[in-house]
């Protein structure tokens, strides 16, 4: 990189910077800080939902599977996250509206109590945790700069939480509609220049496999139905939950989901291209970096800049949204409720911005700790749908009042069985060098049957859906038997 | 040109033209977001002040 490409990248954090000092002097209080007061219109829902949800891990993961395996990339791995986007934004968000909740675990206190509430809480600060993106950060400076990785990992974590604990969701939200432009716009072009440079889809089609055009690539049945069920975390997704009750309207949370549901196709398929063209182009490196050591090389002066700024804001967007969340999760969720439900405002705002210090640390330390980061996202993702998706729709749609106990029984269910998949599987099962995850193969009646780390949700999730719905009969049930014994005469009275 | 580039070229038509378009809506409704949170601060101001005079803390 040259100079001006320096120059460029300092200019844009620079910028994020001055937005958080300018966006801190109007935060009035908790409600002003988490959701903005619920102040966002459309396109600031949108600028920041597209920025906010595609971090680092879409970026360089898109490609990696696409440098690997084609098209797949796009047809098996996102498409599925874009259905349960539109039942989302159809749906859920619409019933969510009705409500006057702030975050994720309100939902689940509303229809069962703290206790649920708890547990969705620490699901939910696990998952928001942006571990991929401040890694992304540390490798992306290293690549770029020489500066060693823990270095890079602190830089950015520093960077994206100062605006965050100065402007909350505001000033995060005006940083992410930059960061949403330049990381679009910077990808537009790349993708362009690389079309043009390798002779269009023709000229990779002479370089790659057949099997890079399958739609279905190369992958098991087993996978894709894994895939296909990650999608599911879009349904209880904590950013998209936080943006809900930050518009300013329903109709505001529609359009801002269905445009971002355009604009992310748009991006998985220009990550898919650039993942194959440089896998066309014969780029021998760690397929995670493909995209970024392809671009870096057709890029002129200026514009290379302008990726990495792209590249930077599409993780500094990401980090930002999440460590608020987080610390919400540990301030609003569980002190507040849990350990002192008298708090004032000013407190909550207070313990707040310390909680997502106290996120951004713990991340920092995870970022340093995990050597293969993808495996413990899955992890966390999985912690999520587990233990929130049955007590959030079941309390959002059950037509009866959903009943706390069977909430509580569903999230603990749900939970406690993904762990104990998971530990089976690393407990009995083998590293599999070619899918880069464990495998336990169990032996059913002369069947082999092969279990891995990433089907434990398919275990969980229906798991908890049975253990709600034994606990809701069992709940209906009770009170009435207790009617009919009310309704009998007392044992004594019989006998006068 | 195949169907693949056809979509490649919409998909870098809707990254440019889409997130340029969305910046600029942002704008117009920025000056309106920026005016509703000038008399909020304003009202708070006011309603300190009054507080105080009041006797209130």
């Amino acid at each position: 990189m040259s100079a001006i490409d320096y120059a460029v990248v300092g200019l844009y954090v620079a910028g994020m910077l001055a937005v958080g000092i300018l966006v801190s002097r109007r935060i009035t209080g908790f409600r002003d800080f988490i959701v903005a007061s619920g102040r966002l219109t459309a396109p600031l829902l949108a600028c920041g939902l597209v920025s906010t949800y595609y971090g680092l891990d879409v970026l360089f993961g898109g490609s990696e599977v696409a440098y690997q395996e084609g098209l797949v990339a796009w047809f098996v791995y996102t498409r599925p996250y874009y259905l349960a986007i539109l039942i989302a934004a159809l749906f859920i968000a619409r019933k969510l509206r009705q409500h006057d909740f702030l975050s994720l675990p309100d939902v689940v206190a509303r229809y069962y109590g703290n206790g649920t509430r708890g547990l969705v809480a620490v699901a939910s600060f696990l998952y928001a945790l942006p571990i991929v993106s401040i890694m992304g950060i540390g490798m992306l400076l290293d690549l770029l700069l020489g500066v060693p990785f823990p270095i890079g990992v602190l830089i950015g974590a520093a960077l994206s939480v100062v605006y965050t604990v100065l402007g909350g969701l505001l000033a995060d939200t005006l940083t992410d509609t930059v960061q949403f432009m330049l990381m679009c716009v910077t990808l537009g072009v790349a993708t362009a220049l690389v079309l043009q440079t390798q002779g269009g889809i023709d000229g990779m089609r002479a370089a790659l496999p057949a099997s890079y055009f399958d739609p279905t690539g190369t992958y098991p049945p087993s996978v894709l139905i894994v895939f296909a069920a990650s999608a599911l975390s879009a349904l209880v997704e904590p950013a998209f939950f936080q943006r809900i009750f930050a518009a300013v309207s329903y109709r505001a949370v529609l359009v801002a989901l269905l445009v971002g549901i355009g604009l992310w196709a748009a991006y998985d398929w220009a990550t898919t291209i650039l993942g194959m063209a440089a896998a066309s182009a014969g780029i021998e490196t760690d397929a995670r970096y493909a995209l970024l050591t392809l671009v870096l090389d057709v890029l002129p002066v200026g514009l290379k800049g302008m990726f990495v700024a792209g590249v930077l804001a599409t993780a500094m967007s990401t980090i930002d949204s999440y460590l608020l969340i987080a610390g919400g999760n540990l301030a609003y969720d569980l002190y507040r409720p849990l350990v002192r439900p008298d708090m004032s405002d000013a407190a909550v705002l207070r313990l707040t911005r310390w909680m997502t210090l106290v996120a951004a640390a713990a991340c920092v330390a995870l970022a340093l700790f995990f050597q293969s980061i993808v495996s413990a996202w899955i992890f966390m993702s999985t912690m999520l749908v587990a233990t929130a998706t049955v007590p959030v729709l079941a309390g959002l749609y059950l037509p009866i009042r959903a009943a706390p106990a069977a909430g509580l029984a569903a999230a603990l269910t749900g939970l406690a069985a993904a762990i104990a998949f998971y530990v089976l599987v690393n407990a009995f099962g083998t590293f599999d060098a070619e899918w880069s995850t464990r495998i336990w193969t169990v032996n059913l009646a002369g069947h082999p049957i092969e279990l891995w780390q990433e089907h434990a949700v398919l275990v969980a999730l229906p798991l908890s859906a049975a253990t709600f719905a034994v606990a809701q009969i069992f709940t209906v049930l009770r009170p009435a038997t207790i009617r009919v014994d009310a309704a009998r005469p007392a044992p004594a009275e019989d006998g006068q | 040109m195949t169907h693949w580039d056809i979509i490649s070229w919409i998909s870098i038509a809707v990254l440019i033209l889409g997130s340029i378009a969305i910046f600029v809506w942002f704008l117009f409704d920025a000056v309106k977001l920026v005016r509703a949170l000038g008399r909020a601060a304003g009202s708070e101001r006011r309603g300190g002040k009054e507080s105080r005079r009041d006797g209130g803390d």
